[in-house]
């Protein structure tokens, strides 16, 4: 899978949102409202404003467009807030990483360059990390349940090996500082080169998740 | 009523979702939920599997008390997945069909299920292949049991009988017994065997 162009970097900080979906059971004449989640993590999507570039600039991320064929492409693509910070990124909360299977014990991580998920003593921040049906697994003095490795997961993510592999149907989640990284796709098949700069330049170049 | 269904059948919080099983050549198993949801076969009424996500809506379920019906099951078909199985050379009609909701209580932190429930046993219709402006999706029409050809309602295949003892649906019991060991032979013994619920030619029982 191809990597969302790293430069040119967009000029501004990155739009970014997260969409759950509800299931609602009306809206009531005495003002109840009943509802319930359809969606147990949200759908990551972005919109990238890129300005004062020059042609050459602009026509990598056309190709880059053209050659995933629009909408119907898959690629891994990196959140650029904090890409220039220190440390990198920004903090995230719980990410899904997976749904163990019993057998798997190595899993990319859904971001690269993180930081701060072992801050501290005896494993660090209870807050951060790598969490297993909520617990946190231990990286820590004495008590290594997992194995981190920087940038070795596909397209640059970091990866995280475990010591056993969590049983089927645990959920897996990372929490750390850093960029994000989603299996994402275009949302638009069309764009003229004009109205593709008028995109990047001003409206903005979306992106959406694409999980499975 | 399970006990976790009991206690968050109320409960906003309670997460619901859909699996479905349908017996293709091969069984697939997909969820309407946004991650895979895994069942061990003790979580109720679903078998053990792991049961992916796929793009796939069910409508038009209406559930009672003694029985369920669907009108259809949509699946997306950009992958062709669907194509290749009604284009083969064993067609989707026929193929057996379930549907189950899955609860989990509302601190579940895994995907394994509190609870699960067949809401339809049912055989597959007429399928339909629709490439709809830029959306392909295939559907698998009414089940059987909307045509009165064979359904199996919300039963499963076993030769007890499923009925709540008593109850003012199926079983209809009014006499004077307090417990009913779900057999034919108690059916009968209690004079009720008219409105036994089970299929006592299963396993030869």
């Amino acid at each position: 899978m191809d990597l969302y162009p790293q430069t040119p970097v967009p000029s501004e900080a990155s739009d970014f949102s997260d969409e759950f979906k509800t299931i609602d059971g009306g809206d009531w004449e005495n003002g109840a409202i009943a509802s319930r989640p359809a969606r147990l993590y949200p759908k990551y999507s972005a919109s990238l404003i890129y300005s004062e570039r020059d042609f050459s600039e602009f026509y990598a991320l056309y190709e880059f467009f053209m050659s995933q064929r629009g909408r119907s492409g898959r690629f891994a693509f990196a959140d650029f807030n904090g890409h220039d910070a220190s440390p990198v990124g920004i903090a995230w909360p719980k990410l899904l990483v997976g749904v163990g299977t019993g057998a798997q014990t190595a899993w990319d991580l859904p971001m690269m360059n993180s930081s701060g998920y072992d801050t501290g003593a005896s494993g660090g921040d209870p807050g951060y990390g790598i969490f297993v049906d909520g617990t946190r697994r231990a990286r820590g003095t004495g008590a290594t349940e997992y194995a981190f490795a920087s940038g070795t997961g596909a397209n640059g993510r970091d990866k995280v090996t475990f010591v056993t592999a969590p049983t089927a149907g645990q959920i897996i989640e990372w929490r750390a500082t850093g960029r994000r990284v989603v299996q994402a796709r275009f949302v638009v098949d069309k764009a003229t080169f004009q109205s593709f700069t008028n995109m990047i330049t001003k409206t903005g170049l979306q992106v959406e998740e694409v999980r499975w | 009523m399970t006990y976790s269904i009991a206690n968050n059948a109320n409960d906003q919080v309670v997460k619901t979702f859909l699996l479905v099983q349908i017996d293709f050549e091969e069984t697939v198993y997909w969820t309407d939920c946004d991650i895979p949801i895994v069942t061990t076969g003790g979580e109720g009424d679903a078998p053990a599997a792991r049961w992916e996500p796929t793009g796939i809506k069910v409508s038009g379920i209406t559930t009672r008390q003694s029985d369920s019906n669907l009108a259809s099951i949509e699946i997306q078909n950009a992958d062709n997945f669907m194509s290749a199985i009604m284009f083969s050379t064993s067609s989707p009609v026929g193929a057996r069909a379930r549907v189950y909701e899955a609860w989990f209580d509302p601190t579940k932190t895994s995907a394994i299920p509190d609870d699960t429930k067949l809401l339809l046993d049912g055989l597959c219709g007429g399928p339909e292949l629709s490439r709809s402006g830029d959306t392909a999706t295939a559907t698998l029409r009414a089940l059987r049991g909307l045509l009165g050809s064979r359904v199996i309602p919300r039963r499963k295949v076993v030769d007890l009988c499923m009925f709540d003892f008593k109850g003012s649906v199926g079983c209809q019991y009014a006499g004077a017994a307090t417990e009913c060991d779900r057999t034919k032979a108690t059916c009968t013994s209690l004079g009720n065997q008219a409105r036994f619920g089970g299929f006592p030619w299963n396993n030869g029982a």
